[in-house]
């Protein structure tokens, strides 16, 4: 609805916290409670539309017992190319 | 993250966004009961400052609860927040000229002054819904 103000560049950061969630039957709901950050936070860094802080991103990490570049994968090359 | 941000005794940021509507409304509310009374008759110098400023006190309050809703709001919530204002101040000061503009021509009446809340809590609402959209 409102893309035609923000003007949204190409994700530059994938991440798999939707699957790692799934693989632990966590509801959206759940893992908020265990970062404590809102649901809607949750859902917006699932859906790619908020990019977490390196805290939050650590904490995710930490949750999950992953390293955070298993997690969080950088595609800002391939973000600007498709930019242009 | 910082821990302070968790509700204390059990208050959840419903709560407290609930109280920061309500002292928004108690506020709208004394200013306009407030303007109505100050044109209503003729009041003393003393008396007069009291019924103008009075409605000063609920935004007083609304300040407080809105410092401490957002004490528990988190790391996108805020830049929510820092989104909405920014495009809030945009589309205040758009109103604010295009009113201006219609007055120079006669077109708008002269407009109290002490309604401009009206623009800004409008413009704010407007800007909100935008950019909840964007992180939906």
């Amino acid at each position: 609805m409102s893309d035609w103000i923000w003007q949204e560049a190409t994700r530059a950061v994938e991440n798999r916290i939707r699957a790692l969630r799934g693989e632990r039957g966590w509801s959206q709901g759940e893992l908020a409670k265990q970062l404590r950050v809102s649901r809607q936070t949750v859902n917006a860094i699932e859906t790619g539309r908020y990019d977490p802080s390196l805290p939050l991103a650590f904490k995710v990490a930490r949750l999950f017992e992953q390293r955070i570049e298993d997690i969080f994968e950088d595609r800002a090359d391939e973000a600007r190319e498709e930019d242009g | 993250m910082d821990e302070r941000r968790q509700p204390e005794r059990g208050e959840s940021c419903r709560q407290r966004s609930r109280a920061v509507l309500a002292w928004s409304l108690l506020a709208a509310g004394a200013l306009i009961v407030s303007s109505m009374l100050i044109v209503s008759r003729e009041w003393g110098t003393g008396l007069g400052l009291v019924i103008a400023l009075a409605p000063v006190l609920p935004f007083v309050g609304m300040f407080f609860a809105l410092r401490r809703s957002m004490a528990l709001l988190d790391e996108m919530q805020r830049k929510m927040q820092l989104e909405a204002l920014a495009l809030c101040v945009v589309l205040a000061s758009v109103i604010c000229v295009v009113v201006g503009q219609l007055q120079k021509l006669g077109i708008a009446s002269e407009l109290d002054l002490s309604m401009g809340w009206v623009a800004i809590a409008g413009s704010y609402i407007a800007a909100y819904l935008l950019v909840k959209a964007r992180y939906r």
